[in-house]
């Protein structure tokens, strides 16, 4: 079911974007529109999130279940990040200001999405060596998408707007590290919402760079390629969720090892 | 299944505990968590003395089990120690499953 309403809302993201790419104009209310349709599918993972899959894995008192509760809340930061954009563009009529109500969403989406995998990662915390591995993948990781990335973005904008965007790239880099690692030592069932969580952020990197370059050269508009990965990365983020439910895990009393 | 019959559970028990919660998150978090359980245990406990290594695998948890045989008297605390720290990680509706599984697999045992 939940996978059902999930696959609906990716697919009604999909045909609306391709049915842009054959408007003349690029700036009509459809276009705007186009960013709370590819809300529904993360607020639909994070529905899912806190009415199932949290409260199956012992909600705050598990550290699973703390994992979905802060995955599936930064699901509903970025659905309602999603909301607020399309509020200025077809309710206010307003240019989107830098930094505005969405950035704190977004910004929230990517500290609960961290806090996610960092809960997780605190049940295998103890080994030494994890954490050395952990702090070196994400200073690379950091490093890199910086030299890559943020350093052409630093010319030409406001220091305000330069940080903030940077700030997203960042955030991915050190999610994707972060993943990384929890994908090295979480191999079971889980390791499933893990990969997605992966993929989701990693698509969410080349839609950013993507628009933050096109919104520097002038030639972003409501409904391009980059708001298509953003809308597919949103998708990813929601069938996460719907990934960690737990499934039941028949009895294997014939296959259970004996010492 | 309650306090009692956890402390029937042989050390096999304990290992098919630990599968159950490996195809949820995996061998080496399922290996902390039960090194956790270990730790839980009063210092006294000889059965602190046992260390977990990198990578644990089957063998070495047959080894640890094999230790565990001859501390058949310290066992239940182990076994509610590992409960504990079950119920941190995947929650008690998970835990529960767990604990049905053992039960299931004694039943086959005996």
């Amino acid at each position: 079911m939940s996978r059902k309403i999930l696959t609906i809302t990716g697919v009604v993201a999909v045909v609306w974007w391709l049915a842009l790419q054959f408007m003349e104009r690029h700036d009509a209310p459809v276009n705007f529109l186009y960013n709370a349709v590819y809300a529904l599918p993360p607020l639909v993972g994070a529905y899912f999130g806190f009415r199932y899959a949290a409260p199956a894995w012992g909600g705050w008192k598990s550290a699973v279940g703390k994992a979905v509760i802060f995955f599936s809340a930064g699901a509903l930061a970025n659905g309602g990040a999603l909301i607020i954009w399309t509020l200025y563009n077809l309710v206010f009529k307003v240019d989107v200001p830098t930094p505005s109500a969405a950035d704190i969403a977004w910004y929230l989406m990517y500290a609960t999405e961290i806090a996610s995998i960092i809960v997780l990662l605190s049940v295998t915390a103890r080994q030494k060596g994890c954490n050395t591995l952990m702090v070196g993948l994400m200073a690379a990781a950091v490093s890199l998408l910086f030299l890559v990335f943020v350093r052409p973005l630093l010319t030409g904008t406001d220091f305000v707007t330069t940080a903030v965007n940077a700030g997203y790239l960042v955030a991915d880099a050190v999610f994707i590290a972060l993943i990384l690692v929890a994908l090295t030592l979480w191999t079971g069932h889980l390791s499933l919402f893990l990969k997605y969580a992966l993929l989701s952020f990693g698509l969410r990197v080349v839609a950013d760079t993507l628009f933050l370059f096109r919104l520097e050269a002038g030639t972003y508009w409501n409904g391009d390629i980059s708001d298509l990965i953003f809308a597919v990365s949103g998708f990813l983020q929601g069938l996460a969720i719907i990934l960690a439910m737990p499934v039941a895990i028949a009895p294997k009393a014939a296959s259970a090892s004996k010492v | 299944m309650n306090k009692q019959s956890l402390a029937e559970c042989s050390s096999e028990a304990i290992l098919t505990c630990h599968q159950y919660l490996a195809e949820i998150i995996g061998d080496f978090p399922a290996s902390k968590v039960l090194e956790a359980a270990i730790e839980e245990l009063p210092e006294s406990s000889p059965l602190r003395a046992i260390k977990f290594g990198d990578g644990v695998g089957e063998k070495e948890l047959g080894n640890l089990f094999a230790r565990l045989e001859g501390l058949k008297g310290q066992i239940e605390e182990l076994h509610q120690a590992f409960r504990n720290q079950l119920v941190d990680v995947i929650g008690a509706r998970e835990t529960e499953r767990a604990t049905e599984r053992i039960r299931l697999c004694l039943n086959e045992s005996e």
